[in-house]
């Protein structure tokens, strides 16, 4: 008799062997009973299973889920900037320019230089930059005025 | 069930949701959710039932699992299948819940089974003896939910997705998010385990 086919039996159920294993399986169920008979049991566990009879949920399940949803649907939702920017192609076009620009601005500046900068002068070079521009901010100007002017005017 | 689900469907439009261009909104997001849950939510009670295996608990799954499910419904593709999207969301909490409560032992799931299949007796016969799962299978609705109930959580997925809901192993695969070997091999074990423990209602004279 060829070798026992018990961990093959359930794909065997599903229709999920191939064609080589398939043709073992089928020919050893033949000849052995020990197989066969677990191989019907795991078949009228499928049955058994696929005739369960249906759940009922209890009274006002429905309703119960409908409000909770609702009240979910209520609530403020949490929103990444992510999520602000996803499906609105317009604002995520501004976005984008905007950064944009933001980077571009010392980075242009620097491009008129002479010499270029080290990582030291970019940074200051960019507050000093930001503060001239209207989208300076309180803390950017606060920065940038308070560079100790052994900084000041590195290399030029 | 067909009774107090269709509840679900007679009820009312939404009518809670703050006004304005973000309740309207809420309001439209809602409504397709519903929409989609009128149609599927019989069989998505039923995965929740039987994987929680009595009515309390299945409510409080299934409703866990549809909210979160709607909080993600922007990440829901239409056309695609919403149960089973959902069943993605309900498997993977009930997971959690179970694990929270630790319940289960996470260990040896997929350890190899000697041919008398002592492991696996003894992992269903000590489930058995836990006081706490004794007192949650009062009402169960037989004898085949009380043995699904004593299978580990991962296994129990596996086969209701495919023996009670007849998914596909690719399908399966997806579901519980583990790969298709995995799948099959855990469905053989835990029909194994189901299958050892009704012989009277498995076994033909």
């Amino acid at each position: 008799m060829s070798a026992h086919v018990m961990d093959r039996l359930s794909a065997y159920l599903d229709g999920a062997l191939g064609a080589d294993e398939l043709g073992r399986v089928e020919a050893h169920l033949e000849t052995c009973g020990g197989c066969l008979r677990e191989y019907q049991e795991l078949r009228s566990l499928q049955q058994l299973l696929r005739g369960l009879p249906e759940p009922s949920a209890a009274e006002g399940f429905g309703e119960r889920l409908h409000w909770r949803l609702q009240r979910e649907a209520a609530r403020p939702a949490a929103r990444s900037w992510v999520s602000w920017l996803r499906g609105r192609p317009l604002r995520f076009a501004l976005a984008c320019a905007t950064v944009l620009m933001i980077l571009a601005l010392p980075a242009g500046h620097m491009m008129t230089r002479e010499t270029p900068l080290d990582a030291d002068a970019y940074l200051r070079e960019y507050l000093i930059l930001s503060v001239d521009q209207p989208f300076g901010d309180e803390t950017g100007a606060t920065i940038a005025t308070s560079v100790p002017p052994s900084l000041e005017s590195p290399r030029r | 069930m067909a009774e107090s689900v269709s509840v679900f469907g007679a009820l009312p439009g939404v009518t809670g949701v703050a006004p304005g261009a973000e309740g309207d909104s809420a309001a439209h997001r809602l409504a397709a959710f519903e929409e989609l849950l009128q149609r599927h939510l019989r069989s998505i009670y039923r995965v929740a039932y039987r994987l929680a295996g009595n009515h309390d608990d299945a409510e409080d799954l299934a409703q866990e699992a549809l909210v979160e499910a709607f909080r993600a419904f922007d990440r829901y593709q239409p056309g695609t299948y919403f149960d089973r999207w959902v069943y993605r969301i309900m498997t993977r909490t009930h997971i959690d819940r179970v694990r929270h409560r630790g319940r289960r032992p996470e260990t040896s799931l997929d350890a190899p089974v000697g041919p008398s299949g002592d492991s696996l007796t003894a992992l269903i016969g000590d489930i058995r003896d836990d006081p706490q799962h004794r007192t949650e299978t009062v009402d169960l609705d037989g004898p085949v939910q009380a043995a699904l109930d004593s299978l580990p959580e991962e296994f129990r997925a596996v086969i209701v997705l495919a023996d009670i809901e007849g998914l596909s192993y690719d399908e399966i695969a997806v579901t519980v998010g583990r790969p298709i070997g995995t799948v099959r091999s855990r469905l053989h074990r835990a029909r194994d385990m189901l299958r050892r423990a009704l012989p009277h209602l498995v076994r033909r004279s």
